[in-house]
């Protein structure tokens, strides 16, 4: 079976957000996926990719968000890797924070909609967090193009 | 993110259109700080065409239904989608916002408890 990949870049300035998703959302454009899978890896890769620009490179413009996207016809994954100085280990439970607490719900997002995610030291010396959602029998229009 | 507003009686009532996520929770944070400061401390948020929150939203959300609550005013919600809903499901915050079903429904709510603050 074929599969797809997508790379890009983001310098981590207030752009970035809206950049991603035009570039996320033309990739999902293309795939035949139900609405729940097609919500839960946008919500995953944003989580992921808000927490890189954050926490990650600070919001440094000098510093960069790298996504990797792969589709195959069973499943979406992604590699969202940031340039900050110290990598983090990532608890993903599903534990939630202090009712009113304005932050830290990400990770128990992403824990919640994909099947699989972990996080290490990226290529580039910051934080790595890796994810994958099955696909629940959908196939990519392209990919069948392709066989 | 659009948000389009409108006043109904002593209620700002504030249309929000595309996604809640960590840069447009930041324009919406200032739209409605800026209402409170201006003395307008009731403030409900109609989510129908909001297509996608995040952790960063939610968080945007927490922040203003606190600022409404010291400054004795409110923050209700209405016509959240299914999928907006979960959200708040799984991050257990249904619990501590004001949501109704329908605008209108948030709407009577003011007129028959002006002055409840915005907690449960």
């Amino acid at each position: 079976m074929s599969e797809r990949r997508y790379s890009f870049v983001y310098q981590s300035n207030g752009q970035a957000e809206d950049a991603m998703f035009r570039d996320l959302d033309s990739i999902l454009a293309e795939l035949d996926l139900d609405t729940r899978t097609r919500q839960a890896f946008r919500l995953v890769v944003s989580e992921a990719f808000t927490n890189a620009l954050e926490h990650g490179n600070g919001f440094d413009p000098a510093k960069s968000v790298y996504v990797d996207i792969r589709v195959n016809d069973r499943e979406l994954r992604a590699d969202i890797e940031d340039e900050g100085e110290r990598p983090v280990n990532l608890d993903f439970s599903l534990a939630q924070p202090e009712s009113e607490s304005e932050g830290g719900r990400g990770l128990a997002l992403m824990r919640y909609h994909a099947d699989s995610v972990t996080s290490g030291i990226g290529k580039r010396g910051g934080t790595r967090v890796s994810f994958g959602l099955a696909l629940k029998g959908a196939r990519s229009r392209a990919i069948e193009s392709i066989e | 993110m659009e948000i389009t507003s409108n006043q109904n009686g002593n209620v700002t009532v504030l249309a929000l259109e595309g996604r809640l996520d960590y840069t447009s929770g930041n324009e919406l944070k200032e739209k409605v700080n800026s209402e409170f400061e201006a003395g307008n401390i009731r403030v409900h948020l109609n989510l129908a065409a909001v297509d996608f929150i995040n952790s960063s939203g939610v968080g945007t959300l927490v922040s203003l239904m606190k600022n409404a609550r010291t400054r004795q005013g409110r923050l209700t919600l209405s016509n959240l989608a299914a999928y907006v809903s979960e959200i708040f499901e799984v991050t257990q915050l249904s619990h501590i916002f004001e949501i109704y079903p329908t605008e209108e429904a948030a709407l009577a709510s003011y007129e028959s408890s002006p002055s409840r603050a915005a907690v449960r």
